[in-house]
């Protein structure tokens, strides 16, 4: 029998070996496909090394789940992006800032009946929501920066634990690299 | 060698079984989430006034007097044990309540789909969702929220919000799990700073 001396594996077993880490990887796929996603894209034209202050403007949430449409949740989103820009080195100022911050909360329960080529997500229910992350030019007034992060998760509970950290990962890509 | 690789086949493949059934197997637990305004400082709010709770749900056994009282009992049991005084007027924080509920049915190939959120025929397991809508699906098994709100009085503002999805067989079993998963979120109030 042909041998790989480097391991003293039989070559026939690799080939069983092979066969199984490919069947284990096939299984794993799907719940690879729901794997959460983001995105950013930015204005090419703007050079964001002169944008050096910011003020957090508008909120909004297109959810009607309780642990994300309140003002406390909001207050707590508002926190994570103010704690990452100013960790960049911009300032918050109420007057007459370089960057207005908007951003946007969605959630809703899914049935995995709507998705059906989601069933192996490992639930019948599950949550999906966006959120989405604008940084807004006051003068001239123009969206310059926008990151959307998409999640899935199995309860509200651990979406809304979720989202903050999602913001984080977003404005880390800020600025952008051209 | 060939030893050992039997062992890893086994393994492997009963790994990739366990994968593939858990995968299938419909997850329903509960689920709770609190959030709190971290500015606030809580040990000066010493008195609160519980307000009328109210319960979103057409189905009898969870939207009934009862089921309230039993909520609002154990909400104040569980602020009088972290020191916390009811008074009637001018209390440093109000607690409100808010239920709903929603019934489902699961489908062919275990899909779950909302049936009519709650309205209509009351039932154990397995009575029918409301006719009315054109849903008249078995009820597989019912989702309640609970909505448990402290507000401060001075300036009025939401300071605290806890969050309990409970997952019941049915509305029946519902209303009498509330009062404990009131009791749940608030274990956590105030809650870590």
């Amino acid at each position: 029998m042909r041998r790989n001396f480097s391991r003293n594996i039989p070559v026939r077993n690799n080939v069983r070996l092979r066969t199984l880490l490919i069947l284990l990887i096939l299984a794993i796929l799907p719940a690879a496909l729901v794997a959460d996603e983001h995105s950013v894209t930015f204005d090419e034209h703007t050079d964001f090394s002169k944008l050096r202050t910011f003020a957090i403007r508008n909120v909004r949430c297109d959810s009607v789940r309780p642990e994300l449409n309140n003002t406390l949740y909001f207050k707590k989103l508002a926190d994570t992006i103010r704690t990452v820009l100013s960790a960049k080195g911009l300032k918050e100022t109420a007057d007459r800032p370089d960057l207005f911050v908007d951003y946007r909360i969605s959630g809703t329960e899914v049935s995995t009946a709507d998705e059906p080529n989601r069933r192996f997500r490992g639930g019948d229910l599950y949550i999906e929501g966006t959120v989405t992350v604008d940084l807004v030019r006051r003068e001239p007034s123009l969206l310059v920066w926008e990151g959307i992060y998409h999640e899935n998760e199995d309860n509200g509970s651990k979406y809304a634990q979720k989202l903050p950290a999602d913001v984080k990962k977003l404005l880390r890509k800020y600025p952008p690299k051209k | 060698m060939n030893r050992a690789f039997k062992y890893f086949k086994r393994g492997t493949g009963g790994a990739l079984l366990a994968f593939l059934f858990l995968s299938s197997v419909p997850l329903h637990s509960d689920d709770h989430n609190v959030d709190l305004d971290k500015s606030v400082d809580y040990s000066k709010l010493k008195t609160f006034l519980i307000r009328p709770g109210r319960i979103d749900s057409g189905r009898q056994e969870l939207n009934n007097s009862l089921v309230v009282k039993k909520i609002t009992d154990a909400i104040r049991a569980s602020l009088q044990s972290k020191a916390l005084k009811e008074v009637p007027t001018q209390a440093d924080v109000t607690v409100e309540f808010l239920v709903s509920g929603v019934d489902y049915n699961i489908g062919g190939g275990g899909f779950a789909r909302p049936i009519g959120a709650s309205l209509g025929n009351p039932g154990p397991r397995g009575s029918r969702g409301p006719e009315g809508l054109g849903e008249g699906l078995p009820v597989d098994f019912s989702v309640g929220t609970l909505v448990i709100d402290v507000n401060a009085t001075m300036p009025a503002r939401l300071i605290w919000r806890g969050v309990y999805h409970d997952t019941e067989d049915n509305s029946s079993k519902l209303g009498i799990k509330l009062p404990d998963d009131a009791k749940k979120l608030l274990a956590k109030y105030p809650g870590a700073k």
